[in-house]
């Protein structure tokens, strides 16, 4: 059942913080703790802002704090991009196609992008 | 601390006591990703079995341990028996059931051995410190026991389904044995 990971892990990072959630409710600048519980029982989605505040409260970036989340954007980011690769190269091969081909290539295969780094 | 690779295995392990369930959550062996306690508000397998499967759902794991009820040692009510036993019975696709003993908790897995419980409680509380919170005064001849001694309960049961590293003989948690 597992095989990927949860949706986002803020309980527990909230939890080994020490933090209550009225507390973290402080921090994200909400009224009440209820939204933080929302959030934590994956009731309730937080905003790009509520992200990028959870990320500095517990200084761990957003891909690690919404793993799961992080997991399936990116598997249908990729499955697009093969999608999008497969149409433009039936298209057409100007030097403006064969550069959105590279950049395409990137996505799908993220080992091209650590080797061309290097 | 940084979460488990993308693969992993997810461990959940319980320990129901007089009037709720302990919980512990695990993706791998240092990995303890939430703990605590479901109140049932009193001794009810009913609202056990539906918080236990509440929290299946929630962190829909790979194995669900828990206490061995027939083993040697185990010192369940007839209640809490019957509650693991239509547990540990119940069809759940992906999830398998791990029993474990009160011995296997000390001889197996990566948990130093104690021979008190509340000595284990304390080895698991140095080694997760958001546990020390939750570690009950030392208990007197005349006290029952803690209910949150299941949180500590459930930990060792978790701790107990991962290798201990180097060590080939112990069963892995990607081959627990069913019940």
């Amino acid at each position: 059942m597992a095989k990927q990971r949860l949706q986002h892990y803020l309980r527990t990072y909230r939890r080994r913080s020490g933090f209550s959630q009225e507390e973290i409710a402080q921090l994200l600048g909400a009224s009440s703790g209820t939204k933080v519980s929302r959030y934590e029982s994956f009731r309730r989605c937080p905003s790009v802002i509520t992200v990028f505040a959870y990320e500095v409260i517990f200084n761990q970036p957003a891909r690690e704090l919404f793993a799961g989340f992080y997991d399936g954007v990116h598997q249908e980011v990729r499955q697009r991009a093969e999608r999008l690769a497969k149409a433009l190269a039936e298209r057409d091969t100007d030097p403006e196609t064969v550069r959105k081909l590279v950049f395409l290539r990137r996505i799908v295969d993220p080992k091209t992008n650590q080797l061309d780094g290097q | 601390m940084t979460m488990a690779p993308k693969t992993i295995k997810r461990v959940l392990a319980i320990d129901p006591f007089s009037r709720g369930v302990g919980f512990a959550a695990f993706e791998g062996p240092e990995c303890l990703i939430d703990w605590g306690l479901r109140s049932t508000g009193r001794a009810d397998n009913g609202r056990a079995v539906r918080a236990i499967e509440r929290l299946i759902d929630r962190f829909q794991p790979d194995v669900l341990a828990m206490e061995n009820w027939e083993a040697v040692g185990s010192r369940r009510c007839d209640r809490v028996d019957l509650l693991l036993n239509h547990i540990a019975s119940g069809k759940r696709k992906h999830v398998r059931v791990r029993l474990i003993s009160r011995r296997e908790v000390s001889t197996i897995g990566t948990l130093p051995h104690s021979a008190t419980k509340y000595g284990r409680a304390r080895l698991i509380a140095d080694r997760f410190p958001e546990l020390r919170a939750f570690l009950p005064p030392v208990r007197k001849p005349w006290m029952s026991e803690d209910d949150r001694m299941s949180i500590f309960d459930a930990t060792a049961f978790a701790i107990a389904c991962f290798p201990v590293a180097g060590d080939s003989t112990e069963t892995t948690a990607d081959e627990p044995y069913p019940a």
